[in-house]
């Protein structure tokens, strides 16, 4: 139920703030905080629970709900369907034909399941379905890490679930989510037009994104997916900057197309071999039986849907646009959590359900030169820039293809960087962003060439910029480094081999190579921008009336910062969290889908 | 033959007896016209009370007609009989549904400023005679029949639509509505009487088991038979028939506009799918004429219809992007959900003839969930518009904020057409997407997720005049009848998107 | 966890407790504690009391430590089985560590108490003990640590405090220019030193799984195997040699060598204090020490076999560092500012240490790391002190000046002489040491190119000796440049003096440490005997006859081993052989040097040097543009790359946006299309008037006449076409 709560807590807390009058803004505020900060209470017994090894793991609730099933089925079919169960797989084969006879005579099934023949096919149909994705579900990789499992009928007719989960991939980025929120609120005070708009939207935004980093049906993925988009374009496009409304339709028109894509792949694979089945976890322990033609299409439509997220060049330019015009916890968030919608599809959708095709050399090769060109090109980029904003904007893309490159490599290494580079990025560019918006604040304007001694007006904010800047730099010390080395190591780690039935393309090294300079170009425009900055005497007699932090910019800054720097001193603490989790996707997925 | 005659007489007195709603709403129209003639200073209030009343009272009597099954109004020929009307669990779904979109549209009606103050009488006659040949139109069986009952419907419809003789725009609307659809009639009663000259019957399954028997020739059917399209897919305002839709949904009274863009839509896609599961009964293996191999390169019905569709939906995406005119904007989304729909009777024509095929399930859900959200979003724009006369996008400037109940509605209304979550709008596309998959109409799938994608252009444009742009007016009061209607027309549309499973039954079991 | 451990942990910690006081200080007061200088201070003494204590009872007694101490603890572990990757903090105390640990903190001490005096006056005073704190903390574990990783993060640590107090001014845009300078230039090492751990890392993680990857140990035992035929490496030669390479790179940044050199004369924008300690004494040299700590990998296969001679990476190495010395030491010969000349003298001594390790002998380029610390940051306090006295860094504002301060020009002399080589003073013996390695490793080649380091490092030699003693004569001696600030000087307070004596007295004795019978009576050679690979190795390699013949090679003046290597046996020979000249030579380079700087500086009063020496003068340009390698950087690469940067810039713009954008109007225009269709011919009538007419002109005037006519034509027009798709595709 803790997932469910941390889901639907902001959800009820925008219907509270609906309810609530507009005039009283402080109470909107004070409500909405409440209400995240609330949200964010499960959240971290979820964290704390996961870390301890608490909450039932996904194994145990899937089979206890498998039992309860059967022991629904019609009492003549319950054995029958036990002794089939036995072998789930096999069963999958026939399953084709049998949703075609779904409603035909009993004959039509296959010799194995004649016998369900004698107490009508239809009507034991449903049990057996529900108990093979349940088998099938328990004995999938994922099960062995997910815990906290909620599991129900949503819309039986579908075979739709309502299936939320967490695990080592997941649970970093809820608590991120949970966290970004609090921070944002108190930043948000300074909103003062349409309050009560912005702050509903913004609880809506959460209840997205935290489905979405749960769910573990795809259906219901893909409708937390979609309820992401819509606070996110009035968010821009309300409050936003000067040409906002561009910003918000690209962004969303974007978005939109990505998961069209995706839709299609999900209704592809739901389809497929007559399964009839969302559930991401069934899905994944099949996966591997796909033919490889069926595996590429499936992971270049999710690709596309993903990559859009992420974003991936060439698909990225609606990110500095979002960004430059998104009021500045807008940004915060699309930087810290929306973003890492890609990255987590890719981990949790693409390899899992075509784990062949991800494996391939043709999308090795296509990811590993995607993210390359992130970096370096993103950096390139990020280093001409004028706006302080869409700068960070284009280090966003920079920090995001070292996630891609890992996941070329798809060594213990190079996997876990990326996963961990998701998290500290998530946690280093909502800082830059939270600096940007705190100087926006000040100066009204973000031109980069007009600054200058920003560091004596303001030595305690210049103190967060210094590690928000450094954290994304990869200075070794921060977050960033861990995660950026453990890419590169990995990524030169990569070698070719074969497991299973399928080879295991590696990136070639030079990828790597060429990514490096990417290093040099990030500590340019870093320490350029730190120059123009902070260095220097004010350029304007105004910046020496410049007011250093108040306590809410501290408030939302502080944990950031001491995320950088513990995260950076001691990433075990969550690398051990992720690291069962991802150490059996990254076998599944060399494994070719474990068969 | 004596037995024949005495069949037949029995299929004409049992006719009677399953006619009842039609005979209601005749006596409806007839009751309402003489109102509007004797009593003196009728108040529009009185004449939609009657209506609801008469309207209410025939969807009592029809509601019957969810058990019954069977073709009235027949004569046996050769120990065969052949029915002009069928009453079954499809033709009733959409008798329902047009008579609560007439129901509907009624309040809608009430609130539109040109109607204020006038008889009344008159208009609600002719929306209950249209739905009156939209029955006809669901439960034809005989292409006569179809024929008689598009006509009637439309008749009437043309009529509503110069209803207001002061707007220049409805009358221009009516006579453009008047031309094309004679020209539609025209052509559709041309191909009917080719083909009756090819089997020597009209009725659907006389026609199939005469194809199935002996064959006909080829190129001359097919002629015959896309005439007969031509003419439903002028009611269902589908590529290539669906040049009337914009100025005529322009032209005509908006209450009307809504009442057209559904109900006529639906009766349209009532008659057509019977058609089509006549010309492809798939029973017979050699059922030449429009071949039941689905996606080969010939030429086939699967084919013809998964084209209309990706034309209907593209053009009328594309048309709606620069459209400023709320009314026209919709009209052309209406031809681009046109298309929409047909994937489904396109994927329902390929599986004709597999066990699994046949499933209206998909076709039935998205009208459900179309009849809430265009209502919603029509009802929001004719309430508007009486209140501002807002006409054009940018007269939606800030409603956000001037209404926001209204605006509410019609976002999610919008998001429900643009086919987002959790709406019934995306449910319900889902299901359209999905059976196209099953049924390797992939491209089709692919191109109506990038209209989806396009289409998010003019829907958003709307949403954000509402809510981006700034106007300065003052609030618009709506009124408590429009605020409930509101309330019944958007609710259902989020119930649908959320908590559909329910629906998914219902609507399988109304096919046939 | 063993004792020395402890203690070596603890003087880390100690200055990392400094800085963590001072920060939580600011973060919950905003604002730094007052004594920050003394909380610093102490902490940086009490390290300086525990190094010497380990020094003095760990490496005097006994021949020093015969093992090192290693502990290691977890730091973070991924994968599983085959696939795991384990990194461990590891630790590792031997007696080059202790060594190192002292110099730093000597100098990092003497450099507290003397900013206590030198920065008193500045803002944020308090934050330059705050940045001296980290600095000194990330030095000391960059020195305990014996993990690549770890020596990596401490590395780029060290980097960034130099960045901080570079720009420790920033108001001045050159003090900002030049910190971002350093630390660009240095992160461009800094990627090729990552390419380089992360190829070791990676081949040695999935090679030798579940065990902590890229310590020493670890690094050292994979190089043993490779030179018996086994191991990890095996069928990876060729990235042992680019790995050496890239590590290389990182200490080409690090210890500013050529071409990469750039940042370190312009790092003197930082506090002199700063220069002392980072940019003289400890941090440039910790590329030395770091290559010294890779040796065997530089060395390759034939380490174990003393077969190395040849190894690509170490000449490589070698040359570098003979190019640096020698180029560096011609630009110093120009320089007119004070502290610039001395940055230019550390890059020229700092490439005589990248020599020595070059030629293979890792014993004297740590040697002269050792004395040079020591003389280094004397003379650079020295620099401090008189510019404190005159308030200039230019030498033609100074001169005269022994008269105002004799404490300082004393200890300044006697550095000048120890940096110059002469005998009694520390630098002789280290500088004698490295040119004499380079001259066998000349001989042992038996070719012309074997010489290279040699020519470079003795012409170095002499050059050190004059321009040494061009900045002090023109410093100290002769008549004042500028009589106001002259009458002005005066000798800086006894905080600022007492290190200068201190540092000036080890630049004297440090040296005899390596005195044949020195300090440790009866062991010989001890500092060679304990900073070399016997104590690296000895993990790895217990106790093999390949060690053996190694061991006995490192110490070099010392006959081979009973049946040691023929290679090793040969250099041996010849290292013997040009024992004599080579110190004969160098002494006739000190003598000429400091002579010739005389005549013309003291004699003559040259400011400027080659001015007044003809066949000189057309290289002044060359060499006042530092050999235009700079001026390349500035005006060609930066300016190229903030192009490219451009390119990329306007490249989104307009092409990847601009499609994406197209793509967008693309459809708006069909839509467009179908929309005018729709306003005209559909909708002629009633609004065909006016703009959506005019748009399209006559040529729809066709259309508008006629609309609905029209439109059933094209409703006709359709179906027909669907019917001549039917009846063509029948």
């Amino acid at each position: 139920m803790l997932l469910t709560l941390a889901i639907f807590l902001p959800l009820l807390g925008m219907a509270v703030v609906l309810l609530l009058p507009s005039a009283n803004k402080n109470l909107i505020r004070w409500t909405a905080t409440a209400f995240a900060a609330a949200a964010f209470i499960p959240i971290i017994v979820l964290s704390k629970g996961y870390g301890g090894g608490e909450g039932d793991s996904a194994e145990k609730t899937l089979l206890a709900q498998r039992d309860a099933v059967v022991a629904a089925a019609p009492a003549a079919a319950r054995e029958t369907i036990k002794s089939l169960l036995k072998e789930p797989k096999k069963l999958t084969k026939q399953l084709e034909a049998w949703s075609d006879h779904e409603h035909a005579p009993a004959s039509a099934l296959s010799d194995e399941l004649k016998p369900l023949a004698q107490v009508a096919a239809a009507d034991a149909y449903p049990a057996l379905h529900e108990a093979w994705e349940l088998t099938l579900a328990a004995e999938s990789v994922l099960a062995k890490d997910l815990r906290y499992v909620e599991y129900g009928q949503w819309i039986p007719a579908f075979n739709i679930h309502y299936f939320l989960g967490t695990d080592g991939l997941s649970m970093p980025l809820i608590f991120l989510t949970g966290l970004l929120w609090v921070l944002c609120f108190v930043y948000s005070y300074s909103i003062e037009e349409g309050v009560k708009g912005y702050f509903a939207l913004f609880l809506l935004l959460e209840t997205g994104l935290l489905g979405v980093f749960s769910a573990l049906d795809f259906f219901l993925f893909y409708v937390f997916w979609e309820i992401v988009l819509l606070p996110m374009y009035f968010l821009i496009g309300y409050w936003g900057g000067p040409n906002r409304l561009y910003a918000a339709i690209k962004f969303f028109i974007y978005t939109l197309v990505g998961s069209v894509l995706m839709l299609v792949a999900m209704l592809a694979l739901y389809w497929k071999d007559g399964m009839d089945s969302f559930n991401l976890l069934t899905l994944t322990s099949v996966s591997g039986g796909f033919d490889m033609h069926f595996q590429m299409w499936i992971f270049l439509a999710l690709f596309m849907g993903f990559a859009i997220k992420v974003p991936v060049f060439p698909f990225h330019t609606w990110l500095p646009d979002a960004h430059v015009q998104a009021p500045t916890a807008v940004s915060v968030v699309l930087a810290g959590v929306l973003l890492k919608m890609g990255g987590y599809g890719f981990y949790r959708f693409s390899y899992t359900l075509a784990p062949d095709a991800g494996v391939s050399q043709a999308m090795v090769l296509m990811i590993g030169i995607l993210g390359l060109i992130n970096i370096v090109y993103g950096a390139l980029c990020a280093m001409a820039q004028k706006d302080f904003k869409s700068l960070v904007a284009y280090s966003s893309v920079s920090h995001m293809g070292f996630v891609l490159l890992g996941m070329a490599a798809m060594t213990t290494e190079g996997m876990q960087g990326s996963v961990l580079q998701m998290f500290n990025h998530g946690v280093s560019s909502a800082m830059m962003f939270l600096l940007v918006g705190v100087l926006y604040e000040r100066a009204h304007h973000r031109d980069l060439d007009r600054f200058g001694g920003i560091g004596l007006q303001m030595p305690y904010y210049t103190g967060f910029a210094i590690i928000g800047f450094f954290a994304s730099l990869g200075l070794p010390g921060l977050n960033g480094f861990i995660s950026e080395a453990l890419v590169f190591m990995g990524s030169f780690n990569s070698s070719e081999f074969f497991a299973g039935n399928s080879t295991v393309y590696a990136l070639p090294r030079w990828i790597v190579y060429l990514a490096l300079p990417g290093v040099v170009f990030t500590a340019g425009y870093i320490l350029w921008t730190v120059q123009r900055v902070y260095m220097g005497t004010a350029k304007k007699e105004e910046y020496k009336t410049f007011k250093d932090l108040n306590w809410r910019e501290v408030f939302s800054l502080t944990p950031l910062a001491a995320m950088c720097i513990i995260f950076g001193v001691w990433p075990a603490l969550i690398l051990d969290y992720m690291n069962a989790t991802l150490d059996h996707l990254r076998a599944f997925v060399v494994s070719g889908g474990g068969i | 033959m004596g037995n024949d005659f005495s069949q037949t007489q029995d299929l004409i007195s049992r006719g009677l007896a399953g006619f009842i709603p039609e005979l209601v709403l005749s006596a409806l129209v007839c009751v309402l016209l003489l109102a509007d003639l004797f009593i003196r200073g009728v108040k529009p209030r009185t004449t939609a009370w009657i209506a609801t009343i008469g309207l209410v009272l025939a969807g009592a009597t029809l509601w019957p007609r969810l058990a019954a099954s069977g073709e009235i109004f027949g004569w046996m020929q050769g120990g065969t009989q052949q029915g002009l009307l069928v009453t079954d669990r499809f033709a009733w779904f959409f008798q329902m549904f047009c008579l609560a979109t007439a129901l509907a549209t009624l309040p809608m009606a009430l609130d539109h400023a040109a109607f204020r103050a006038r008889r009344m009488g008159e208009y609600h006659a002719l929306v209950v005679a249209a739905t009156l040949g939209m029955f006809m139109m669901a439960g034809a069986v005989n292409l006569l029949i179809a024929w008689l009952g598009i006509e009637f419907a439309s008749m009437a419809s043309y009529l509503a639509t110069a209803f207001d003789k002061r707007d220049r725009r409805g009358s221009e609307g009516g006579i453009k509505y008047v031309i094309y659809g004679s020209v539609a009639s025209g052509v559709m009663l041309y191909g009917l009487s080719l083909i009756y000259g090819m089997t020597g019957s009209l009725h659907y399954g006389a026609i199939a088991q005469q194809l199935q028997v002996s064959g006909a020739s080829d190129l001359g059917l097919m002629t015959a038979a896309l005439l007969v399209f031509g003419g439903f897919a002028y009611k269902m305002a589908a590529f290539p028939m669906h040049f009337w839709c914009p100025d005529v949904y322009e032209g005509a009274p908006t209450p009307f506009t809504a009442y057209l863009s559904v109900a006529s839509k639906a009766a349209g896609f009532a008659v057509f799918v019977r058609f089509i599961a006549a010309f492809t009964t798939g029973e017979g293996p050699s059922f030449v004429a429009f071949g039941s191999v689905p996606f080969d390169a010939s030429f086939g019905w699967p084919t013809l219809i998964a084209a209309a569709a990706a034309l209907s939906m593209t053009v009328g995406n594309l048309a709606a992007l620069w459209q400023t005119n709320v009314k026209r904007m919709l009209a052309w989304s209406s031809v681009a959900q046109a298309g929409y729909l047909l994937m489904a009777v396109a994927v329902y024509a390929a599986g004709r003839g597999r066990p699994s095929g046949g499933d209206l399930g998909p076709l039935i859900f998205y009208f459900i969930a179309y009849f809430f959200m265009n209502l919603g979003a029509f009802h929001v724009v004719t309430v508007i518009a009486s209140r501002t006369g807002a006409q054009h996008v940018e007269d939606f400037n800030g409603l956000g904020r001037r209404a926001p109940w209204m605006a509410f509605g019609l976002t999610v209304c919008l998001l429900s057409l643009l086919g987002v979550p959790p709406t019934g709008g995306f449910t319900g596309k889902l299901q359209l997407l999905q059976t196209a998959v099953e049924n390797h109409l992939v491209w089709l799938a692919v191109l109506a997720g990038i209209n989806t994608a396009i289409s998010a252009f003019y829907y958003f444009k709307l949403i954000r005049c509402m809510y981006l742009h700034e106007n300065q007016a003052g609030l618009v009061t709506t009124g408590t009848t429009n605020a409930v209607l509101l309330a019944l027309l958007v609710l259902p549309v989020l119930v649908l998107g959320l908590a559909f499973s329910p629906f998914i039954e219902l609507s399988r079991s109304f096919g046939f | 966890m063993p004792d020395t451990i402890k203690i070596a942990l603890l003087i880390v910690v100690l200055p990392l407790a400094a800085w963590v006081l001072g920060f939580a200080h600011a973060a919950f007061r905003r604002r730094l504690p007052a004594c920050q200088d003394w909380i610093s201070t102490v902490a940086v003494g009490g390290s300086m009391a525990l190094s010497l204590w380990l020094f003095f009872t760990k490496v005097l007694p006994g021949g020093g430590m015969a093992a090192p101490e290693v502990w290691s603890c977890r730091w973070f572990a991924i994968g599983s089985g085959a696939n795991a990757f384990i990194l461990n903090f590891d630790v590792m105390v031997d007696n080059l560590t202790i060594l190192m640990n002292c110099v730093v903190t000597i100098v990092a001490f003497l450099v507290h108490v003397y900013s206590r005096s030198y920065m008193h006056d500045e803002d944020r005073y308090p934050r330059f003990f705050l940045h001296l704190s980290l600095f000194t903390f990330s030095m000391l574990g960059l020195l305990v640590t014996s993990n690549l990783m770890m020596l990596f993060i401490f590395w780029e640590l060290v980097g960034v405090c130099s960045y901080f107090l570079i720009g420790f001014f920033f108001l001045k845009k050159s003090a900002g220019d030049a910190s971002k300078k350093a630390f660009v230039v240095n992160r461009i090492g800094d990627a090729f030193f990552m390419a380089g751990i992360f190829m070791i890392g990676g081949i040695l993680s999935k090679q030798w799984p579940g065990e902590g990857v890229l310590s020493f140990q670890r690094i050292w035992e994979s190089i043993a195997l490779l030179g018996q035929g086994t191991g990890p490496w095996i069928g990876h030669e060729t990235e042992v040699a680019l790995a050496g390479v890239f590590i290389f790179m990182g200490c080409v940044t690090k210890s500013a060598q050529f071409p990469l050199h750039v940042w370190l004369p312009d790092a003197m924008e930082g506090p002199t204090p700063v220069s002392a300690l980072i940019h003289a004494a400890t941090m440039v040299a910790a590329g030395v020490y770091m290559v010294a700590r890779m040796f065997p990998l530089m060395a390759g296969k034939g380490y174990t076999s003393g077969e190395f001679f040849d190894s690509p990476a170490l000449w490589v190495i070698a040359i570098t560092g003979g190019i640096t010395a020698l180029m560096s030491g011609t630009i110093a010969l120009v320089q007119s500012d004070l502290k610039k000349g001395l940055a230019y003298s550390t890059c020229s001594q700092l490439g005589y240490m990248v020599m020595a390790l070059g030629v293979g002998s890792m014993g004297a380029g740590l040697f002269h790391l050792f004395t040079h610390a020591f003389f280094k940051a004397c003379l650079f306090l020295g620099s401090g002190s008189v510019i404190h006295a005159v308030h200039s860094q230019e030498m033609k504002d100074m001169g005269g000046l022994k008269k105002k301060m004799p404490l300082t020009y004393a200890t300044f002399l006697v550095s000048c002489l120890a940096i110059a080589g002469t005998p009694l003073f520390s630098g002789f013996l280290s500088k004698e040491a490295v040119l004499g390695q380079a001259a066998a490793f000349g001989a042992h080649h038996q070719g012309v190119l074997g010489w290279i380091p040699f020519a470079l490092a003795a012409a170095t030699a002499f050059l050190t000796a004059f321009y040494m003693f061009r900045l002090l004569f023109l410093t100290f001696h002769g008549k004042p440049g500028n009589q106001h600030k002259f009458d002005h000087a005066h000798e800086s307070p006894f905080a600022m003096s007492m290190p200068l004596v201190v540092l000036a007295i080890l630049a004297v004795i440090a040296g005899g440490i390596a005195l044949p019978g020195g300090l440790d009576l009866g062991t010989g050679h001890w500092f060679q005997d304990r900073v070399n690979d016997k104590v690296l190795v000895q993990q790895a390699m217990p106790e093999s006859a390949a060690f053996k013949d190694m061991q006995a090679h490192m110490v070099h003046l010392h006959e081979p081993a009973h049946g040691a290597n023929a290679a090793i046996a040969s250099f041996h020979e010849h290292a013997h052989h040009v024992h004599a000249p080579v110190m004969y030579m160098s002494l006739a380079a000190v003598i000429i040097g400091i002579g010739g700087a005389w005549l013309l500086f003291v004699r003559r009063r040259h400011i400027d040097l080659v001015g007044g020496i003809p066949p000189l003068a057309r290289y002044r340009e060359v060499l006042r543009n530092l050999y235009y390698v700079d001026w390349f950087y500035c005006q060609r690469v930066v300016p190229t790359g903030k192009d490219i940067a451009d390119l990329a810039k306007a490249f989104d713009k307009h092409v990847v946006d601009a499609i994406v954008n197209a793509v967008a109007r693309g459809g708006a225009h069909v839509a467009w299309f179908a929309g005018r269709v729709d306003a005209i011919v559909v909708d002629g009538a009633v609004n065909g008037s006016g703009a959506s007419m005019m748009a399209l002109g006559r040529f729809c005037r066709g259309f508008v006449n006629g609309r609905i006519q029209d439109y059933v034509k094209y409703t006709v027009w359709g179906l027909g076409l669907l019917l001549i798709w039917a009846v063509l595709a029948h």
